[in-house]
């Protein structure tokens, strides 16, 4: 399940930003048609109906979905970017960021699953266990890591349904949701949400003073790969139940 | 997920600013006695683990859940195999299940690199491995049908030194034991039946005590 997915897009900043944003947000105003204008000038326009905020700044751009389907295609990204791309006259990315929060079901309670990851995510050792308190309780798997010119943050944890909304989920506060049929969409999230779950938070990214904006697309591509083989990888592992003879 | 833990995830994508806590030192004279005094004859549980140096008195075996081949004709044993209340951990069934693979592919694996060593030096290095999974295992899911099986096994190692004997068939025979039953749906038949295996893979010298007719004549 998807809890939430962020895609944001670095470039240098420049003072031509500032007398090309209108125009672009009233580009976008057909797909995003609930908008706001900060203090720092960023422009933020809301689709209601997708879950599915744009953020246009002077030295970024964020799409990003949360809620019920929090699964932004990579055809809308690849849209917003060409747009934003020839709109604002960005020449290059400095990086290139996309990060999902999924949360995986499972068939047990939560002190079982805690029990679980913690068996199979740390070092297993008699003399760590002697000096460790007996019982874990709750824990969290934080990493960072690269593979190529690919990085990562990457956090696995225990989640119990209580903790998804407010804490992962805002939907009461979220800019994403529609604040007239605010109780009815929280209401009906917090339905589907699962009981006890693996969370997955993993964040992947390209930083480089010199992206060439070509490459914005096979970045979103290849990252979407890249979270889902982490997790579907990481929850084949710990919810293994077989002895390879 | 604790709730300190939470408070990293925000909306903003941003997240490396993340930076480690300034630990200092406390300055204590920290003496670690735990990882020197690990008894490998007598390892941490709260609960009875078979002693095959004696023949067990009725009572204890239905204390212990102890099983070997000579009680295996007894119904009550059977009956032991069920987890007792002592024993009971809260863990679900899927996650007992998923920890028993975990720790039963460990053991298959370890055994197919002791049978590799068999009677060599060498093979101390994997028993000692072998005999670490095993106490991580009786430790972590106590509850288990399936740790009768590990807590059979462990004292052929630990206190009979078998390690050094067994051949490399032997140690291939006891592994598929474990592979075996490892994957089967636990009920107390299948430990039953895992242990009768497990002591016939080993031979008779694993089972710890010699039946001569005179003593099996008065027990």
């Amino acid at each position: 399940m998807l809890l939430r997915s962020i895609f944001q897009a670095r470039f240098k900043p420049e003072l031509g930003y500032f007398s090309k944003v209108i125009p672009l947000a009233e580009s976008f105003e057909a797909d995003y048609p609930e908008w706001a204008k900060t203090e720092n000038d960023d422009v933020q326009m809301v689709n209601y109906d997708r879950f599915e905020q744009l953020i246009l700044s002077h030295r970024s751009l964020s799409l990003s979905r949360e809620g019920i389907d929090a699964a932004p295609t990579e055809t809308s990204i690849s849209e917003v970017l060409e747009r934003a791309i020839s709109g604002l006259g960005i020449p290059r990315f400095t990086r290139l960021g996309f990060r999902q929060l999924i949360a995986t079901p499972v068939e047990m309670n939560f002190e079982s699953l805690t029990k679980v990851m913690r068996t199979k995510l740390y070092v297993e050792s008699p003399v760590l266990n002697a000096a460790m308190p007996k019982t874990t309780s709750d824990l969290l798997y934080r990493i960072d890591a690269y593979e190529g010119n690919e990085k990562f943050h990457i956090t696995i944890a225990p989640i119990a349904k209580n903790e998804i909304p407010g804490k992962l989920v805002n939907v009461r506060k979220s800019v994403h949701v529609d604040p007239k049929r605010r109780r009815e969409i929280i209401e009906e999230a917090e339905k589907g949400y699962p009981e006890v779950a693996i969370l997955f938070d993993i964040d992947v990214y390209w930083e480089n003073e010199e992206i060439r904006i070509e490459r914005a697309t096979e970045f979103v591509s290849t990252s979407v790969k890249s979270i889902r083989r982490i997790s579907t990888g990481v929850i084949d592992y710990l919810l293994k139940t077989s002895v390879k003879p | 997920m604790s709730s300190s833990a939470t408070e990293t995830f925000s909306t903003d994508l941003n997240v490396d600013s993340y930076e480690p806590r300034n630990w200092k030192w406390i300055g204590v004279d920290y003496h670690v006695t735990g990882a020197t005094e690990i008894e490998r004859e007598e390892p941490r549980r709260a609960y009875a683990r078979p002693n095959l140096s004696k023949a067990p008195e009725e009572s204890e075996v239905k204390q212990s859940g102890l099983t070997s081949a000579r009680e295996a004709t007894e119904p009550v044993v059977a009956e032991e195999l069920k987890p007792n209340p002592v024993r009971s951990s809260t863990l679900s069934p899927h996650a007992a299940k998923i920890l028993r693979h975990h720790y039963v592919q460990k053991i298959v694996d370890v055994l197919a690199l002791l049978a590799a060593k068999a009677r060599t030096p060498g093979a101390s290095r994997y028993a000692c491995d072998l005999i670490e999974v095993l106490d991580l295992y009786i430790e972590a899911a106590g509850g288990d049908p399936f740790v009768e099986v590990a807590l059979t096994f462990y004292p052929w190692l630990t206190s009979q030194n078998h390690w050094a004997t067994w051949s490399a068939d032997e140690f291939m025979a006891i592994r598929k034991v474990f592979a075996d039953f490892g994957n089967r749906t636990v009920n107390p038949n299948m430990v039953e039946k895992a242990i009768l295996q497990l002591e016939d893979a080993a031979g008779e010298s694993a089972l710890g005590f010699e039946i001569s007719p005179k003593e099996d004549a008065t027990y």
